[in-house]
């Protein structure tokens, strides 16, 4: 069986890398780590709000990928959609184990992390970002789910809908809701739109 | 109380700030780069199968056969 590296660069895609980790070829898991795992991370962040945690189950996340890669089933939607599932289990795990420890009050529950890209940063203790992240926590996890792949990974309602395991209108439907829940979330928590 | 044109400028108005807002979170190199190394000290990818294993059936059956044989030769005759 030949490695990854025995491929051109033009012939290494997603979809033969994700056979050949199949397989069993590390460069081949490498070649997906490389290219999501910052996307995992960036969702990972946003559900729970807390760079360490994300760290966490982002490093979580891949292990649990790396060792469960032989049992894969290529059903046709890419293959984000099972790493996106294996992070959104996990996160409903720590809501549920964190749920477990003490409430904390709101003001600590915002995290600044300390990268200058973070987006808490960038606003630099901005209340109304920390309230629209707030409010975006306090939706159920798929509407959560739905907003941070549309507005943070920028995907499309027909990605979105591959990686959720719904239809495209489906994902029209469960946006206009989840537009109409943060609307009433932020209402709650004293945001006031421009 | 909003009237359906107050509610559809709020929503535009947030799905504005949502966009603006939300951008992509890099991680730590540092971070990246130890999970990758961590990941790759693992020598293969553990392909999980079913654990099934013949010949430890076989072995057993002929072990408890050739002991019932035994027992059954050894026993005293009524």
């Amino acid at each position: 069986m030949g490695s990854i590296q025995e491929y051109g660069l033009n012939e290494i895609n997603e979809e033969n890398a994700v056979r050949r980790a199949c397989e069993g070829d590390p460069e081949a898991f490498s070649f997906i780590y490389e290219r999501y795992v910052s996307r995992i991370y960036s969702y990972v962040y946003y559900r729970i709000g807390s760079e360490a945690d994300a760290e966490d189950i982002t490093s979580r996340v891949f292990y649990r990928a790396f060792g469960h890669i032989g049992n894969y089933v290529d059903k046709g939607v890419p293959f984000s959609a099972w790493l996106y599932r294996i992070a959104h289990n996990l996160i409903a795990n720590w809501h549920r184990d964190s749920h477990r420890r003490k409430e904390v009050p709101l003001e600590d529950q915002i995290e600044m992390p300390g990268h200058a890209d973070h987006p808490e940063r960038v606003l630099e203790k901005s209340q109304e970002m920390e309230l629209l992240l707030h409010g975006i926590r306090r939706l159920s996890p798929d509407r959560q789910q739905l907003l941070i792949l549309k507005f943070v990974e920028d995907y499309s309602n027909a990605e979105i809908g591959e990686i959720m395991g719904k239809s495209e209108g489906a994902i029209k439907s469960l946006y206009h809701r989840a537009l109409i829940a943060l609307r009433e979330e932020m209402t709650k928590i004293g945001y006031q739109s421009d | 109380m909003m009237n359906s044109f107050d509610e559809l400028s709020y929503i535009n108005s947030l799905e504005k700030k949502l966009s603006e807002s939300l951008r992509p979170v890099r991680p730590d190199p540092s971070f990246i780069h130890t999970l990758k190394t961590k990941l790759s000290q693992r020598s293969n990818i553990n392909i999980e199968r079913p654990v099934t294993h013949p010949e430890l059936i076989i072995l057993g059956i002929g072990l408890l056969t050739g002991a019932l044989i035994v027992w059954l030769m050894r026993r005293p005759k009524s």
